[in-house]
């Protein structure tokens, strides 16, 4: 094991090439798929790098969402890391959603890590990669290829930006793609009517996008030096989700017609990605090369029989496993490897350009690719690493969910305009998908503790429960990580809720949607009906929307429930009993199986279960917990030997379920392997530190097999405090660190003298509660007028009035009433700042105050206007975070604005000495106010909130 | 080119020799102390769970096979087409999850004449130039 952070390995170590590395994705890509299609001759790019090369299944990740997945591999990190949380995300100003940004990732990519580094990176279309980052090369965005109404070029979607023309002039349309192009798709796509037949346009246009991607990859290539090239390409999974079920065998579900025209699209679209592959190959002549999809596509009898109407329902269609390929210089050849996780990508493209992995990268080093051992280093991470490395600046950072909560706070607080009913429900549906995608993401690394409190969170705050879309999702997920935190009562009550309460509701759903069907076949026969127009209402079809809500409730699942409660109180007969009373047909995939398996081996029916698990291997080869089982049903019956190969096929597909070493580590041991039983306990461990029994195992090799007793001792320890700990599933969540407090800013220190105003506005601005009534009070006191409609009358929290024109708050829609500004003085609110038009000169007064002051003061406000906000520490410190960003984005975006001149003012230093406040205000506004009167404006006994509270 | 080796074949291999592949292939550091696994509880009945979750899923997610009586057309939902009446009508393609709100309205693909359109395409930006010439 190397050293934590400049270790290397003993053995002999060499640089491996540090040459320049292609790294290509293809969303979904499969062996299942592919390795056919190599055989038959029909991916010979592919076949070149695989027989030059190593390749591996790689393991994906849960929950297997593209962007979350793309940005693991980009990062090396997990979700909850990496800040990336699923497909879209709440728009900065909270008016709905959009495609998700790279704007809410928390840490450094490959490509701004190589930056540093002094190497050049082409990056194109990689998920999500908008906008641009300003990286030491050049950025395609995954904005640009997109087939849209105006094809326009989007600020953003390229840098450096000079080269957006050139290549937005290569994009194609689907209308361009000639015929012998798509008839290798479709051979009979003449025949088709494209009016009544969309899947021919469909088809082209991912044809199209496809290359989109390629062109611009292939300009930047011949144009820009390179050390990474990293190109994404998502068509693979789109002709996946549109055409696999058209792909053979025929199926009985599909049309014979249907499946004559479309069952080629989709190795067709394979084919292509092979030439694509050939042509990026040989301009990069000499480099490494590394293919790698995110997962895989079930492309046989596992294929869905259709697509659930749930939350990312098409994702059912993944497999667990996708493609990993690498050739070049210094990698073997004709390897096939064992366990590759997408999180091993960023440390091993590291490690081939002879740079160190982070310790804080959740991966591992792919020393097994090498020729020869390569040197692994580590630092402890890069994200400390300071310098220039590509990304955005901080102020443009996002946290959807802070953004979200500092816009409901300010739209209690009376400063921004209630949000429309529809944008409100996207944004909150979006943010729940948002959190239990993190919750998954969690409960895929076993922090059950984490994933609950968001789970219950989203419970209680998800009404009414049985109709919700994401109800049953989060219900799922919840007792999921009961289950794994011994929680047993709460199972049982989660059971009894789904066998009673909702199934009733579901019983009667069903009568319902009986009766609205019949209803909808009655209309239909109707004479004279216009076949054109839909058979039901608009009311009926809300109905009948609501009704499908809830019979996303699956019945079988109920019997699944009550046999996990009785196994959790370890009745293990009862608990079989309820598993073989689920009807056959139900057992198609594997994991049934391995209950049952496991129950059987509980009862010591150890034959029964490898019976079962036989069958369960019959259904599908790749499910790992399959292999995970059969080991543990081995070492029961003594074959150590066939239980250690069981635990490595199950490795080989999920590399990072410590389960799987730890099972592996005892067959090891069994058969005293001691050495490499360490090897694989302790990889256990590196996975999940927490693992007891891993520990107890290390103990007893060290002191009965390898005479090591200070190493068993500390394994004992360790042992006997991980099973004497408090419970650490008991504790809640632990709130982040809190933000550091703004830095106080002296009035003066951003000031200096300006000539007198003309027609500028003046503005106002800083969080709600941080002085800007004060302010505004001190200006119109000095002279200047006030653009205001007093429409907001003075309360307790303002005494003196808030000076405000409403208008403001509309400011995301209507910006027209600013040239009514020009010339006075108007309060604009920090979030409100992004929306000032072009072309208006303006002079601010930003005015920052300590954030625990403000959010105290926020919190009186929102009670005294009778309003309910959710007051929980991790808000608040969310809230904190975000008023950061926004203080920091709006001084950004003020300072880079044109004809704006930016004060910032602590209101501290106001308070305790007025008047050198109000000569400095008085010398940045031009001199002609009345500084003495301004001064006197300020009254220090209405600051309420000076003394720290505790919130 | 390498052979790809199915597990039933898998097991017939040398242990000894998966066994260096496994300790070779790929070095994860031990990062005891650190929080990454911080709240992670205990193994087995994590991966119990695990099991479970692929469980769980498969049935929300209405897996199950060809026996299961067809609900509609493939990729359709029979509500959907009840309501519209219209069974012709052909199910759009997924892409994994995304809106298209910013798709262009469909055109009728021209299907011009072409010929080593793959190929050419295949050349990336060279050959998007020579499609586009021909276009004109």
């Amino acid at each position: 094991m190397p050293d934590a952070v400049s270790g290397t390995n003993t053995e002999a170590s060499h640089e491996p090439n540090s040459g320049r590395v292609l790294l290509v994705g293809w969303d979904a890509a499969d062996w299942k798929v592919i390795r056919p299609l190599i055989q038959a001759g029909r991916m010979p790019n592919l076949s070149r790098l695989v027989s030059t090369g190593c390749t591996a299944p790689i393991a994906t990740l849960q929950p297997s969402f593209s962007p979350m997945l793309w940005t693991s591999i980009a990062t090396g990190k997990r979700p909850f890391n990496h800040g990336i949380h699923g497909f879209m995300e709440p728009r900065p100003d909270g008016r709905g959603v959009q495609r998700v940004s790279n704007l809410s990732r928390t840490c450094k990519a490959l490509w701004n890590i190589l930056g540093q580094n002094g190497k050049r990176s082409i990056v194109v279309g990689w998920w999500p990669s908008y906008p641009a980052e300003p990286i030491h090369g050049a950025m395609v965005s995954d904005q640009f290829h997109r087939v849209a109404a105006d094809f326009k070029l989007v600020p953003g979607m390229v840098h450096p930006p000079q080269f957006g023309e050139a290549l937005a002039a290569l994009r194609l349309n689907p209308e361009e793609l000639p015929l012998d192009l798509i008839e290798a798709f479709v051979p009979r796509a003449a025949e088709i009517d494209q009016q009544r037949d969309h899947r021919l346009h469909s088809a082209a246009r991912i044809v199209a996008e496809c290359a989109n991607i390629h062109s611009a990859a292939t300009w930047l290539m011949d144009r820009v030096t390179w050390d990474l090239c990293a190109v994404y390409f998502d068509a693979i999974d789109h002709f996946g989700h549109g055409y696999m079920k058209f792909n053979p065998p025929r199926r009985p579900a599909i049309g014979e017609e249907d499946f004559d025209l479309y069952h080629g699209v989709l190795q067709a679209g394979y084919e292509l990605h092979d030439k694509m592959l050939g042509t990026l190959m040989d301009k990069a002549a000499g480099a490494t090369v590394i293919l790698i999809s995110d997962h895989g596509f079930h492309p046989d009898h596992l294929r869905p029989a259709f697509i659930p109407q749930l939350h990312a329902g098409p994702a059912s269609e993944h497999r667990n496993n996708g493609v990993f390929a690498i050739a070049g210089p210094g990698i073997r050849a004709g390897a096939e490897l064992p366990g590759v996780s997408l999180l091993d990508i960023t440390p091993t493209v590291l490690t081939i350009f002879g740079l160190p992995s982070g310790a804080d990268m959740e991966g591992g080093i792919l020393t097994g690719v090498f020729e020869r051992p390569p040197v692994t280093r580590y630092i402890p991470s890069w994200e400390k690493v300071e310098g220039n490395d590509g990304r955005h600046p901080p102020h443009m950072q996002l946290d959807p969910m802070a953004a979200s909560e500092s816009l409901e706070q300010l739209v209690a607080l009376g400063y921004v305009e209630e949000p429309d009913v529809d944008h409100d429900k996207a944004v909150k549906g979006t943010l729940t998908d948002l959190r239990t995608n993190l919750a998954e993401a969690y409960q895929d690394t076993g922090r059950h503790a984490d994933a609950i409190a968001i789970l219950r969170e989203l419970r209680n705050a998800d009404t009414p429960h049985a109709e919700s879309t994401n109800d049953q999702r989060i219900a799922l997920r919840l007792f999921l990580s009961a289950m794994a935190l011994g929680r047993t009562d709460e199972m049982a009550a989660f059971a009894t809720d789904w066998d009673g309460r909702r199934r009733e509701l579901y019983e009667q759903a069903i009568a319902e949607l009986e009766a609205l069907r019949s209803l909808a076949r009655q209309l239909q026969q109707q004479p004279g009906r216009d076949p054109a127009e839909p058979v039901l209402n608009p009311e009926q079809r809300a109905e009948l929307k609501r009704l499908r809500r809830i019979c996303r409730y699956d019945p079988s699942l109920a019997v699944y429930f009550r046999a996990q409660v009785y196994r959790a109180q370890r009745r293990w007969s009862d608990a079989l009993a309820c598993l073989d009373s689920i009807p056959a047909t139900d057992l198609i995939r594997p994991g049934l199986f391995t209950d049952r398996a496991e129950l059987l081996g509980r009862l010591n029916r150890w034959n029964e279960a490898q019976q079962v698990l036989n069958a369960a291997l019959a259904t599908d080869q790749t499910d790992a917990r399959v292999h995970f089982l059969c080991a543990r049903v081995s070492l029961h019956a003594g074959d150590f030997t066939t239980a250690a190969q069981a635990a490595l096929n199950g490795l080989e597909l999920l590399p990072l379920e410590p389960y799987g070493h730890y099972l592996l580590g005892i067959a090891l041991t069994r058969l005293q392997l001691f050495g490499q039983a360490v090897i694989a306990l302790n990889k256990a461990l590196a996975i999940n530190p927490n693992f007891p029994q891993a520990h107890l195992w290390l103990s007893r090799i060290y002191r009965r097999s390898m005479a090591d007793p200070q190493r068993a001792a500390a394994h004992a320890r360790t042992y006997l405090s991980l099973v004497r700990r408090p419970d650490v599933t008991k504790s809640p969540l632990s709130a982040p660190a809190a933000a550091p407090a703004p830095r106080p800013v002296a009035f003066a220190a951003s000031s200096r003298d300006l000539p007198p105003l003309t027609d500028e506005v003046v503005i106002v601005s800083g969080l709600p509660r941080s002085g800007t009534s004060m302010l505004m009070q001190m200006l119109v006191a000095g002279g200047l007028t006030p653009l205001t409609d007093g429409l907001r009358q003075p309360d307790d929290d303002n005494p003196r009035g808030y000076f405000e024109f409403e208008p403001v708050k509309q400011m995301a829609n209507d910006v027209a009433w600013i040239e009514q500004a020009r010339g006075k003085a108007v309060k604009i609110v920090a979030p409100m700042i992004p929306n000032l038009p072009d072309g208006v000169p303006c002079r601010v007064i930003l005015i920052e105050r300590d954030l625990e002051e403000i959010l105290a003061s926020q919190r009186q406000m929102i009670v005294r206007r009778g309003r309910e906000v959710e007051q929980t520490p991790a808000r608040l410190n969310r809230l904190r975070q975000e008023y950061l960003r926004l203080i920091l984005w709006a001084k950004g975006f003020l300072a880079g604005r044109p004809s704006t001149s930016l004060m910032c003012v602590n209101r501290n230093a106001i308070l305790s000495d007025p008047q050198k406040a109000a000569e400095a205000i008085n010398r940045f506004l031009g001199g002609n106010l009345r500084v003495d009167l301004m001064a006197a404006e300020v009254k220090p006994e209405l600051n309420r909130q000076r003394v720290r509270p505790t919130i | 080119m390498t052979r790809h080796i199915p597990f039933s074949e898998r097991m017939e291999t040398d242990l000894s020799i998966r066994l260096h592949l496994y300790a070779i292939a790929a070095e994860r550091l031990a990062r005891e102390g650190t929080p990454l696994c911080a709240n992670a509880v205990a193994c087995w009945r994590s991966a119990t769970a695990s099991v479970s979750a692929g469980i769980i899923c498969s049935h929300t997610r209405i897996l199950r096979g060809d026996s299961q009586p067809d609900p509609g057309l493939p990729g359709r939902d029979e509500l959907e087409l009840l309501i519209a009446g219209k069974r012709d009508k052909p199910a759009d393609t997924a892409t994994d999850q995304v809106e298209r709100t910013d798709e262009k309205p469909r055109n009728r693909l021209p299907l011009l004449a072409g010929k080593n359109s793959a190929e050419i395409l295949a050349l990336g930006a060279e050959g998007v130039v020579v499609i586009k010439g021909r276009n004109a």
